[in-house]
């Protein structure tokens, strides 16, 4: 085929279009077009979730770096013939021509109305490949992810959206695990310049050196196994289980990362039925800080000054989370301890995380559980520390320097000697940082304190780590080789978001 | 030229800790952090032996 062919519809009318489209190009020449009552299920819940109003324009043939990869490498060497192109279909937020497409003023509405694409693959068990949509795109959305700008070439025209990356398994090259280990990569590829995108196939030769038999049709990895296989992509990753010490310690330790901005892979499991799956939690549906019932929230304590002090954590304020499953949609929204809430089968529904993986920066030696104890440790002495009121908001994450430097510049509010203070200290690449609230400041995303230490700091035990702590009453800093006091109390600070 | 340095910003307004200061608070923090180290480690441990053990396919 040498011309690509196009077709605009409403979303109300894209089921219909889909299926046209696989009978003309995945079944042309066949002598029986019959679709399989599953793709049709899989095309409707698929589109179930998205707003009413969008519009789909819908191309072929259309080669996706992804499934192309997995083409070469496995289905070109089966005896079944497959096909090596993919349906793409690009999403648009209102109605679209194809006028637009050809002049100047249709191409600035294209790029105002562009939320980006999913493919679709011509395997009848796993239709639906790669995608990376707006979350604007479907009518549920309040929540905040991580993401990234994808562009596409649609028609000739350069768009571009943010979104998370998304795909199915294919069951034979990619299982859940691979999936989710490309999902990853793809993000933080096309993010950050560490780091590059990594196709199948790449994924399994990194596997392959860990592996005693053939590697495809794919079984499945392990965490040990999901692990080793982004340590060879260059993250220097951490593990975090259920253990006899609660799954709540487990919870708080996702929040803190996906807070951060983070994406993290949760291995999920039904009690003795040998179910493993696994999925990337990549954002959260935050409480309205307004609306916050404090006495609802459980407080947590430490001892200083020779009594006891409560706080609460940040990290107990109830959310749900956003997800990436392969199984489902994209941006399933979850609580976690019912990660498999959204699944119809009774199993599944069962599914519990067992453990995380966390793709951290190689040299981040300052791991989340410690960073946060030594930041509650370091306010308890009076030189370096401040003596907050009871039932403080203790507020955790890890953040680029430059990226908190760039918050601290941008305050109206904050004084200048402050933002100086603050911005000309030397830092890492990466900093943890400790907002502390009042519970009426942090409805207002006030804070009055802020505490900043070193993520690459290898000595966990002192205030070595320790780069910046503002209280109400003055602000510590390091100048040359020594920490100074700076009379002026810290406030103006607004609350830092990592997520979009 | 304009040079813009912590001495000229807070022209002498602040206060340099003294190390000797520091020092026994040093010694308190390592103290109280080495007992959630050591706890980290085991709970780490734990968790390593547990990623080798369930297949992830689903």
């Amino acid at each position: 085929m040498h011309n690509i062919e196009y077709a605009i519809t409403p979303i109300s009318g894209a089921k219909e279009a889909i299926l046209l489209s696989l009978k003309n190009y995945f079944l042309k020449g066949m002598a029986d077009d019959f679709i399989d009552y599953q793709i049709t299920e899989d095309i409707e819940k698929y589109l179930f979730p998205f707003k009413e109003n969008l519009y789909c324009l819908i191309e072929y043939p259309y080669v996706d770096k992804v499934y192309r990869d997995s083409f070469y490498n496995y289905y070109s060497s089966k005896h079944y013939t497959y096909h090596r192109d993919c349906i793409r279909v690009s999403i648009f937020s209102s109605k679209i021509s194809a006028k637009d497409f050809f002049v100047e003023n249709g191409h600035k509405s294209l790029r105002k109305k562009y939320l980006g694409f999913f493919i679709i693959r011509p395997l009848s068990t796993a239709l639906l490949g790669r995608s990376v949509i707006n979350p604007k795109a479907y009518t549920v959305n309040r929540f905040n992810i991580c993401s990234y700008t994808v562009e596409s070439l649609v028609i000739g025209v350069k768009l571009s959206t943010e979104g998370f990356p998304h795909s199915s398994q294919d069951g034979e090259t990619i299982s859940c695990a691979e999936t989710t280990i490309w999902t990853l990569m793809e993000y933080f590829g096309n993010k950050y310049s560490e780091y590059k995108p990594a196709l199948p196939k790449a994924i399994i030769n990194a596997i392959a050196k860990f592996s005693y038999q053939r590697y495809l049709p794919s079984n499945g990895l392990t965490m040990h196994q999901i692990s080793y296989v982004l340590h060879e992509f260059g993250f220097g990753t951490r593990f975090y289980s259920d253990d006899e010490n609660g799954i709540k310690d487990l919870y708080n330790i996702i929040d803190s990362y996906v807070e951060s901005g983070i994406p993290i892979i949760a291995g999920l499991e039904v009690t003795n039925e040998c179910l493993g799956h696994v999925m990337v939690v990549m954002g959260k549906k935050r409480q309205n800080r307004k609306q916050i019932n404090w006495t609802r929230i459980k407080k947590d304590q430490f001892t200083a000054r020779g009594r006891t002090v409560c706080y609460y954590d940040a990290t107990n304020i109830p959310a749900k989370y956003v997800i990436q499953d392969d199984n489902l949609e994209p941006y399933r929204v979850v609580k976690l301890s019912k990660p498999g809430e959204h699944y119809s089968d009774d199993d599944r529904k069962k599914y519990h995380i067992d453990g995380v993986i966390v793709p951290l920066y190689p040299k981040m030696y300052l791991e989340a559980v410690v960073a946060k104890e030594l930041i509650l440790e370091l306010i308890k002495y009076n030189i370096i520390g401040y003596d907050f009121k009871d039932e403080f908001v203790f507020r955790f994450f890890l953040t680029s320097s430059r990226s908190l430097k760039n918050h601290i510049a941008s305050i109206n509010e904050m004084d200048i000697l402050l933002k100086y203070n603050i911005v000309s200290s030397k830092m890492p690449k990466f900093v943890w940082c400790g907002e502390f609230y009042t519970t009426d400041g942090y409805a207002n995303g006030q804070a009055i304190g802020l505490v900043i230490v070193d993520a690459t700091e290898a000595n966990q035990r002192s205030q070595d780590a320790l780069i910046f702590a503002g209280y109400p009453d003055r602000c510590i800093r390091k100048n040359e080789n020594n920490f100074v006091t700076l009379p002026e109390g810290f406030s103006g600070y607004i609350y830092y978001d990592n997520l979009n | 030229m304009i040079v813009i340095t912590f001495e000229s910003m807070n022209k002498g307004n602040y206060t340099v800790v003294k190390n000797q200061d520091l020092a026994p608070i040093n010694q308190q923090i390592k103290k109280n952090m080495d007992k959630v180290i050591i706890d980290f480690n085991k709970r780490e441990q734990k968790a390593r032996e547990k990623a080798a053990l369930l297949v992830l396919n689903r």
